[in-house]
């Protein structure tokens, strides 16, 4: 079969019909259309003074329950969290439950949120005195990565119990995380856990991004988390870094 | 799975050039994808076939796909690796992780091919 077409006996004959075709350049990214209308939502956020961060993780990874535990370290009233999830609103009634604004996205099938998706949010519900708009993505370690939807940095969180292959695995998505939440880390001895095949393998994919190591029931390991995001806040308004 | 959307998007951006430049002869749609992006050739192409169903302009057209490479720039040697297979992105040639992407993230139309009488 044709490796560039997929067709199965087309493309030696195309070769003889080349010349008789004329070729016009476009040059045109496909994912253009997404990315004009992402790149609008960070502009428009960054001059509202906030970070926005593309939450991305497995089904289950711990992604709400980073948002949960963020909340003990950054006031709950500076932050609003946008919910991708293919049906429901668990996340976003427990998330209200910490007193974090929250606004739900339902994509039914779809495997991941794009930035139109934000956009229509951020056009009804405009952002006001907040510092930091979480958006969690649909639980997913492919379709996501990749898929600008506005946001200024990218989080991964990603399980022990997942396994320690999963950077070997799903490579895509880590090689774009800014930091990534290795999260249940007080299970890594019950899921035998190989942290140090982990974190090489991660390496190879992302030696830059810092590696957070959380345990819902510590809250104080979220802390680290959340510096690293002010931090990144700071650098995007400009302000000064208290050391 | 995530390949639909962006297909779709690949038909919208092809039909609204063709009747920008008033083509109504088109034979092939050139793409590069590189290899560092999320999306899969095959259901690119998979995709394709069902898609462009509606619009008689492409019931005859080859979607042609040539995969990009992806490269890194050292910033620490100031040397360039081709990424393989197998995914690791650092040098080569110093082993830094001190890195940016040159290539391989693109997935761009890159021309098309119109019947030589048009």
């Amino acid at each position: 079969m044709c490796e560039e077409c997929g067709c199965q006996d087309h493309h030696q004959s195309l070769d003889q019909e080349k010349q008789s075709s004329k070729i016009i350049p476009i040059n045109q990214s496909v994912t253009a259309a997404n990315d004009i209308i992402a790149d609008q939502i960070t502009q428009v956020l960054k001059e509202k003074k906030v970070l926005s961060i593309n939450l991305m993780g497995s089904p289950g990874s711990g992604k709400t329950t980073v948002i949960e535990a963020l909340s003990k370290f950054i006031p709950s009233k500076d932050m609003v969290v946008i919910q991708g999830d293919l049906e429901s609103d668990i996340d976003k009634k427990r998330l209200e439950k910490s007193h974090i604004q929250t606004f739900q996205i339902n994509t039914h099938s779809g495997c991941h949120l794009n930035a139109s998706m934000i956009n229509n949010i951020l056009l009804h519900e405009p952002i006001v005195d907040k510092s930091f708009l979480i958006i969690e993505n649909v639980g997913n370690l492919v379709c996501p990565a990749g898929v600008n939807i506005g946001q200024h940095v990218n989080v991964v969180v990603s399980s022990v119990t997942e396994g320690s292959d999963k950077p070997k695995k799903y490579p895509i998505v880590f090689m774009d995380a800014h930091a990534i939440v290795l999260s249940k880390i007080d299970f890594a001895s019950l899921a035998e856990f190989n942290e140090e095949q982990y974190l090489h393998d991660l390496k190879e994919i992302n030696g830059t991004a810092p590696i957070f190591k959380t345990a819902a029931k510590q809250g104080s390991s979220f802390k680290a988390v959340a510096d690293f995001l002010i931090h990144k806040r700071s650098h995007l308004i400009g302000e000064r870094h208290q050391h | 799975m995530h390949e639909l959307a962006v297909t779709q998007s690949l038909i919208n951006s092809v039909l609204t050039e063709c009747k920008n430049r008033n083509i109504t002869k088109l034979e092939n749609i050139i793409v590069e994808l590189g290899s560092l992006t999320s999306y899969v050739s095959d259901s690119i192409h998979f995709y394709y076939d069902l898609l462009k169903e509606p619009y008689e302009l492409l019931h005859d057209v080859h979607l042609i796909i040539h995969k990009v490479q992806g490269i890194i720039h050292c910033n620490a040697c100031k040397k360039e690796t081709t990424i393989d297979d197998s995914f690791i992105i650092m040098c080569k040639h110093c082993h830094s992780t001190d890195v940016y992407i040159v290539k391989g993230k693109e997935f761009i139309i890159k021309s098309l091919e119109i019947k030589g009488d048009e």
